[in-house]
Parts: C-alpha cells; sequence; structure tokens
C-alpha cells in the first residue's frame, strides 16, 4: 500500500457511536461556515495577534501530542524529508490542503500551502457573510499543523518552532506561505 | 417511507471523508469539509474561555462560541440540503418537517460529533429537544483537565440545537435560542439540548 492508502487506512467509523478516529484518536469532521465563523468570533474577541497566536498554539500543542500517539511508525528511522512528507500526505487525507517544503536549512525553512484549508474556506464565506477584505492571513491552525510536522521530523521538542503565515490566498496572496523558524 | 438513517449513513461514508489527493480539500454536500482532533477542536474553545479571564467572563465566551456554531447549523446544513446528493439521497423522502429534521440528524451523526439518539420536535411552539451521546466535548475535556466539568460545555452542539429551529422553520439566524439542559462531562451518559424561540437577541433569555 502506498503512503496515502496507509494514512486512509488508519480512519475507523464507530457507526453505532457516532466517533471517529485516526488511530486511537478522536477526530471530527467540521466544515468551513463552522471554522471561519470560530476564527472571526477568536478575531473580533481578542483581536489579530492574539487570535493567530491562540490558535496556532492550540493546533500546534494538540497536533504534536496525537502524532506521537499514532504517527511513530512514520517517525521513527526515517529522514526529517521522508517524515514531512508523510505528514503533509495525512493532512491532505484530513482534508488541510496540500502543503509543499520550498526551502530547508539548519534553522529553519518554507511551506507552501496551495491550497490551504482556512484560506479557501474564508473565500467561500466572505462574500456570503460580507466580510471585508483582509490584509492578514488566516491560516493560523495550518501554521500550528505544519509546526508540529517540522518538529517531530527533525526531532524537536514541541515548541521549538515558530512558524508564521506570510503570504496568504485570503488576503490576496496567489496561494499561502509559511515561514518556520527554528528558536 | 420513513428517513432510513443506516442507508443514509453508509451512502454518505460510502462518498469517501477524506482529501482529494491533488489539492487535500474535501468537499461534500455543498461544503469543505476538515477532520481535526477533538483535543484541538474543544481545546481552542477552552482556550478562548481562559484567555478572556475564565469563569468570571465565561458566559459572555460561551455565547461568542454558540453563536458560531448556530451560523454554522445554518449554513452547513442549508449548503447539505442544497447538495446534489441530499436532492439524490434525501429529499425524495422527505414528506414533512419531522422527516426534514430526521434526514439532518442523519447526517450529524455521520461527522463524528457524538450520536442524537433521542429528538422530539414541536411544531406548534416551536421547539426542540434531543440528547447526544459520546459527544466529543467529553472525552476531550476530561483528557485536558482531568476532572469533570461544573458546568455545561458542549457549545458547538447548542448552537446547532437552536441552528436546527432556524432552518427548519426558515427564520434569520438567532431566531431560535437553545441551552444545554444535561451534560455528560457533569456526570451521567447523555447531554441534552433544548432550543426554543429567543425572547432577546443574542439568546441572553
Amino acid at each position: 500500500m502506498g503512503t496515502r492508502e496507509n494514512m486512509i487506512g488508519m480512519i475507523s467509523i464507530n457507526a453505532e457511536r457516532s466517533v471517529i478516529k485516526l488511530g486511537d484518536v478522536e477526530i471530527a469532521y467540521h466544515c468551513d461556515k463552522f471554522n471561519t465563523r470560530i476564527f472571526k468570533g477568536f478575531e473580533d474577541t481578542l483581536g489579530f495577534e492574539k487570535a493567530r497566536d491562540l490558535i496556532f498554539t492550540s493546533a500546534h500543542n494538540t497536533t504534536y501530542d496525537n502524532l506521537v500517539k499514532i504517527a511513530t511508525g512514520i517517525i521513527a528511522g526515517s529522514k526529517p524529508a521522508d517524515v514531512i512528507e508523510s505528514l503533509f500526505e495525512l493532512y491532505k487525507v484530513l482534508g488541510y490542503g496540500n502543503f509543499m517544503v520550498q526551502d530547508a536549512y539548519e534553522n529553519g525553512g518554507r511551506v507552501k500551502g496551495d491550497p490551504s484549508y482556512m484560506a479557501e474556506g474564508w473565500l467561500e464565506n466572505q462574500e456570503k457573510w460580507h466580510w471585508t477584505n483582509r490584509t492578514q492571513g488566516v491560516c493560523h491552525e495550518e501554521a500550528g499543523h505544519i509546526a508540529a510536522a517540522w518538529e517531530l521530523a527533525h526531532n524537536l521538542k514541541k515548541g521549538s518552532v515558530r512558524v508564521i503565515e506570510t503570504v496568504c490566498k485570503a488576503a490576496g496572496g496567489p496561494y499561502c506561505e509559511f515561514q518556520i523558524e527554528v528558536l | 417511507m420513513a428517513i432510513d438513517h443506516d442507508s443514509i449513513r453508509n451512502a454518505f461514508l460510502g462518498l469517501g471523508l477524506v482529501g482529494d489527493q491533488q489539492s487535500g480539500i474535501l468537499r461534500r454536500f455543498g461544503v469543505i469539509l476538515a477532520a481535526n482532533t477533538s483535543d484541538f477542536l474543544v481545546g481552542r474553545e477552552f482556550d478562548l474561555i481562559d484567555s478572556m479571564g475564565g469563569e468570571p467572563s465565561r458566559r459572555l465566551t460561551e455565547r461568542v462560541l454558540i453563536d458560531a456554531a448556530q451560523w454554522c447549523a445554518n449554513s452547513t446544513f442549508q449548503g447539505i440540503m442544497d447538495s446534489p446528493e441530499w436532492k439524490t439521497l434525501i429529499e425524495p423522502n422527505i414528506k414533512n418537517i419531522q422527516d426534514r429534521l430526521s434526514g439532518l440528524v442523519a447526517i450529524t451523526n455521520c461527522l463524528g460529533w457524538g450520536k442524537i439518539i433521542d429528538w422530539h420536535l414541536t411544531e406548534e411552539n416551536k421547539t426542540l429537544y434531543f440528547s447526544v451521546k459520546y459527544s466529543y466535548y467529553v472525552d476531550a475535556y476530561k483528557r485536558r483537565y482531568g476532572k469533570n466539568s461544573a458546568f455545561p460545555i458542549c457549545y458547538m452542539w447548542t448552537g446547532v440545537a437552536a441552528g436546527y429551529l432556524d432552518l427548519l422553520f426558515g427564520t434569520s439566524p438567532n431566531t431560535f435560542t437553545a441551552t444545554e439542559s444535561n451534560c455528560s462531562a457533569i456526570g451521567g451518559d447523555l447531554c441534552a439540548f433544548e432550543a426554543k424561540l429567543a425572547k432577546t437577541k443574542f439568546g441572553f433569555n
């Protein structure tokens, strides 16, 4: 089986309980409406920077902890580039978008998201809900997922990297781009 | 013919709940889906409550979370009902508002949120009761805090309860409001939700 098929094979559905799992980890499906509304609620309540940091940190921590549980087979003994490629394939399966490493160097790297889930969701709903055009990015949870993947691939502790979205399609960019910095 | 929940579930899951091989985007039923861990979905909500200062402003923060879910329920389920998949699989069996709710419950029960096991819609009074087993909030909360909650926590479900009624009665979002009258994060094994017409804006009844 290929990587994608292996990832898909990790998803199990208990119809009796309406519970879905990825390996041993409980997951649930939500749509662009809910996730963008939640994000907007966070921004309206906290302001852009605090909302960005909160969503990034929450996604980063929970993704890191859960990947440690379910992806040991992918991580152990593999080269960083291979681990990242596999984890990004998992993110594709989960519907987060298509992420590709553009640059990797000693103290960080650059990842392109084309597309990225939150940006697609934002653009899908912006006109309908009369939200004004943005100048700032929306893909903070994707940044958190990327941070977790980068740390695990490079055998770094949780919290070792910061990921900032520098280009976002929801803010007029042609795609989304993330800068990774090892702290 | 009654709404066949098993057939709907099989058909829904048969569509494949995975992102596209190239784009990693998962479009189904007229919306873009993504799967997140319940630890993240619940964690971000409690991070928001904590960042707002915790208990003193909890009720206000909860309204932000419930409101997002209520808007979501309205738009998401309207998108689902407008989708070709719904028109093919479910619409032909819908004869009345009770059937429509039953179809919505069948889809809701495919999403990994836990299971609506009982529901009662009173058309005259425009009220809705439903109960949920295995709400994803409950275990995630207990993993995070290592104890039961002192208050109801299933904010998404609360918004969905009111959103169902907004949608079923064709009214604008926030015409209805809901409360979680029992939460298994406090105790027991069922979460229960009650929705009714809102007397005031933003659901502070």
